[in-house]
């Protein structure tokens, strides 16, 4: 059975230096995996740019007795289709938005200079086979990181602003920008105590990505080994696969082919955990269901790695979360880590106090720490039914914790 | 060889990358591959930006060059301008790995010598989880300039990864041996070492302890030194978050005291390993460059762009993870120079500290940390017990200023499976490493 991978890429990518664009980069790089599953095996090839499939499928052939043990039966009759490719914007439009936005944030912070990346980018994926698979993906959409370091400053950057989007709102852009820098300018002092810590989901959940892999479940190598079926966290935290394209920005099938049923992408409901994430080989080796959690480049074996998670969004907004409590908002936690049984410990390099709708000032570096069994058990607050844009136009979670001045 | 554009700088890039990589995770084969891609990069520059282009269509380069040139400003005095005047024209070709290319071995034999590895952890009850990865990597790269550069290079890096997992539930300790090197045949007696790393993390997935937090005096492996070094003072060393930025120029001014007197810390594109890179990707040579010497500021790190606009020399720095991105300043090896004392000395003059031995990852801004893997109790001067606790952290420079001592032999780490990241360039081949450092007080978390 013959399998190809087909993925494009075109991107526009502007270098930032110092409130300018320095350079514009573009490609449009084409690569193509021609995979060949064959008597319980599967054997790949791939290039880069034009090439001949047959050719790469002969290549396949030849290497197969050799190849993988792929005991599983390929995708087949599924068709599925994404486009989110509508947003449009020519190179030098693109330049001139961002120019304009540049300009606008050095006339207002003329003592913050903003450096980094906006990227354009176009991908196309797909997965189509001999046995009626038909999986497309496309999209469009723009990435701004831009790093925003004070004049006076002698770091390397102080604080930061990213997002991706598919659209460019020059007059939003300009407004989170100005507000993170009237923020960062005012300096507010140090808070002791358990207080609302409201932070990016992924810093706190990229534990579940090690100890709710399918392999490491059933291999009993977990940290929740012995726990499943069983209530470890607090009823308002379930944690699911995200799928959906619009907000992941990847395609709803995984690099199988397989699109899991949503009943399926719960891996942890009302504190019990139910599941762990997996793909198809790890599925039937250990029996578990499939998740569609296969991942891979375009050459690759598609196998088992991470994917994305999402804690499931409460119905309150980020301020009705703090019931009018101030709360902190880590913008920068670089370096933290969790030991092997789940303690968490990071520094906070930049951290806002808000009310959940506005920046207020800038706290003093601080440190953050605890379990990740109270981060989502006795502590957990909730995550925030809206985006808040300043952050990343994320959802962010809130959860009590003890706060100390670095 | 190509038409360059009248009154622009151009200069075009060519990789060609052999890899390959085998992985075995539980006894089963999951991934074998060995693939070959070709892809350029061209670069324009009119003297005010710059127009950059990544192809896979090799026999087209022209017609990129050409469309390219039609985006920029044609510019007489382009050859003037003091960027221009910083870019090397070198020539040759310089194949460093003739006759040790990793593409000259079968995957047969490179199945073999990871089935050897891995024959040391099969059929172990303790390791609830383990894999194994033999991965190489061959590339030729090739730049032509308009300034005349037309130069061949090659570097080759072959490794081995070996990840365990010990228990389940709450008691659970992961560790990972890891070693790269220049060919393949110098991974072919490795497993003593390996045997012996295995047998440390079960010593501390068995013994080790919680600790309490605090300050305590804390030696640096070669491996947690050589992080160190990398994460909290190597990017900062790199000039292009100097660039029109008085304060930081001012802040940065060579000659200033930033460490201990002691302190020598140096990044060097010539040592062997997974730093090598003896032209960067605009055609510079590449040499050793002082960073800090006797804890004064002595150098930093430089492409073409960066040491024309600080009026410096460059240093062989402009690097790309691939020919899909433009060169960026970015480290090769870099590495704390050794001192004076024995190791067994540093540790003697500790009446109670931390050893860090093995290091999960670390990150740098003005406050540092490393998570540390592998970590033990010193009393009295000696290694006490192994001990678990999340991060160390500090602020940069006051750690620098505290290292007081540092051991007398140096050992370089190259790795495979990993590297630097950048912005959005990841991951960079980097190597790093240094002796052993002791620091009086760094923040246990």
């Amino acid at each position: 059975m013959k399998e190809t991978v087909r993925q494009r890429v075109r991107q526009t990518s502007l270098s930032l230096v110092k409130n300018s664009i320095q350079a514009i980069r573009r490609k449009d790089i084409c690569k193509t995996g021609c995979r060949l599953i064959k008597d319980g095996k599967i054997s790949i090839t791939g290039g880069l740019g034009k090439v001949n499939e047959e050719e790469l499928f002969a290549k396949a052939e030849k290497f197969l007795a050799e190849a993988v043990e792929y005991p599983v039966e390929p995708g087949g009759s599924l068709s599925h289709k994404t486009d989110l490719s509508g947003f449009r914007i020519s190179d030098a439009e693109l330049c001139d938005k961002i120019e304009n936005i540049l300009q606008q944030l050095k006339t207002s912070h003329p003592n913050f200079y903003i450096s980094n990346k906006v990227n354009l980018s176009s991908i196309d994926y797909s997965i189509e086979n001999e046995l009626g698979l038909n999986l497309s993906h496309s999209d469009t959409y723009l990435s701004l990181s831009f790093l925003l370091k004070e004049s006076s400053s002698t770091g390397i950057m102080d604080t930061f602003f990213g997002v991706a989007q598919r659209e460019l709102d020059e007059t939003r852009v300009v407004d989170a920008v100005n507000q993170i820098i009237e923020a960062y300018q005012n300096k507010l002092e140090a808070i002791d105590g358990e207080i609302p810590v409201i932070i990016d989901q992924g810093t706190l959940t990229r534990l579940f990505l090690r100890d709710l892999n399918g392999k490491m479940v059933g291999n009993k190598a977990s940290l929740f080994d012995g726990q499943f079926d069983q209530q470890v966290f607090s009823e308002d935290f379930s944690l699911r696969i995200a799928n959906d394209p619009i907000e992941t920005f990847s395609p709803a099938f995984d690099a199988e082919g397989t699109i899991a049923n949503a009943d399926l992408l719960t891996l942890i409901e009302r504190g019990f955990i139910r599941r762990p994430y997996t793909d198809k080989r790890t599925a039937r080796q250990f029996g578990f269901m499939n998740t569609g959690c296969a991942g891979g480049n375009y050459d690759s074996v598609p196998s088992l790695g991470t994917c994305m998670l999402e804690i499931a969004p409460s119905d309150k907004t980020l301020k009705q979360l703090l019931q009018g409590k101030m709360g902190i908002l880590v913008a920068i936690a670089s370096g933290g880590d969790f030991t092997p049984d789940g303690m968490f410990a990071s520094p906070v390099q930049v951290a806002y106090l808000t009310d959940g709708e506005k920046l207020i000032g800038r706290l003093p570096e601080m440190t953050i720490s605890g379990s990740i069994f109270d981060f989502f058990g006795k502590n957990f607050v909730g995550v925030s039914s809206n985006k808040f844009y300043c952050a990343g136009d994320e959802r962010l979670a809130v959860v009590n914790l003890d706060v100390k001045k670095l | 060889m190509y038409s360059f554009p009248a009154n622009l700088f151009c200069d075009v890039r060519i990789e060609q990358v052999y890899r390959s990589i085998l992985r075995i995770e539980m006894g089963k084969l999951e991934e074998i591959k060995e693939k070959n891609d070709t892809g350029a990069f061209i670069r324009i520059f009119d003297g005010k930006r710059w127009f950059y282009s990544s192809t896979t269509d090799i026999e087209n380069i022209q017609n990129e060059i050409d469309s390219l040139a039609t985006l920029a400003d044609a510019d007489g005095m382009v050859a003037q301008h003091p960027l221009i005047k910083k870019l090397q024209a070198n020539q040759g070709t310089y194949n460093n790995f003739s006759g040790n290319e990793v593409e000259s071995v079968s995957l047969g034999d490179k199945r073999k010598l990871l089935d050897s590895y891995l024959n040391l952890i099969e059929n172990d009850s303790e390791i609830t989880h383990w894999s194994g990865i033999y991965t190489d990597n061959h590339s030729q790269k090739q730049i032509y300039s308009s300034l005349g550069a037309n130069l061949k290079f090659d570097t080759q890096i072959a490794g081995l990864r070996v990840g365990v997992r010990f228990g389940s539930g709450k008691n659970v300790f992961s560790e990972s041996w890891c070693k790269a090197k220049s060919s393949f045949k110098e991974l072919e007696t490795l497993h003593d070492e390996a045997k012996n790393f295995i047998e440390q993390a079960r010593d501390f997935f068995h013994n080790a302890e919680k600790i309490e937090g605090g300050n305590y005096t804390v030696v640096l492996s070669p491996m947690a030194a050589g992080i160190f070094a990398h994460e909290s003072f190597g990017h900062k060393s790199e000039a292009d978050f100097m660039v029109g930025d008085e304060t930081m120029i001012k802040e940065w001014k060579l000659g200033k005291k930033v460490g201990s007197d002691i302190l020598n810390i140096v990044d060097s594109g010539i040592v062997a390993g997974s730093g090598f890179c003896p032209y960067d990707d605009e055609g510079t040579k590449a040499g050793k460059t002082m960073l800090i010497e006797n804890g004064k500021l002595q150098g930093r790190l430089h492409s073409a762009m960066t040491a024309a606009e600080l009026q410096e020399e460059t240093t062989g720095n402009a690097r790309s993870v691939s020919f899909e991105y433009e060169p960026i300043v970015r480290m090769t090896c870099t590495y704390i120079e050794p001192g004076q004392k024995t190791k067994d000395q540093i540790f003697a003059e500790i009446e109670n500290g931390i050893f860090i031995d093995s290091v999960k990852h670390g990150s740098g801004m003005s406050t540092f940390t490393l998570a540390p893997s592998m970590a033990y109790l010193i009393k009295n001067g000696k290694i006490d017990k192994p001990v678990k606790f999340s991060v160390i952290t500090g602020n940069v420079m006051k750690t620098l200023d505290k290292i007081d001592a540092v051991s007398d032999s140096l050992e370089i780490l190259s790795f495979v499976g990993g590297g630097c990241g950048k912005m959005e360039q990841y991951p960079l081949p980097v190597s790093f490493g240094g002796p052993y450092v002791r620091v009086s007080e760094i923040n246990v978390q």
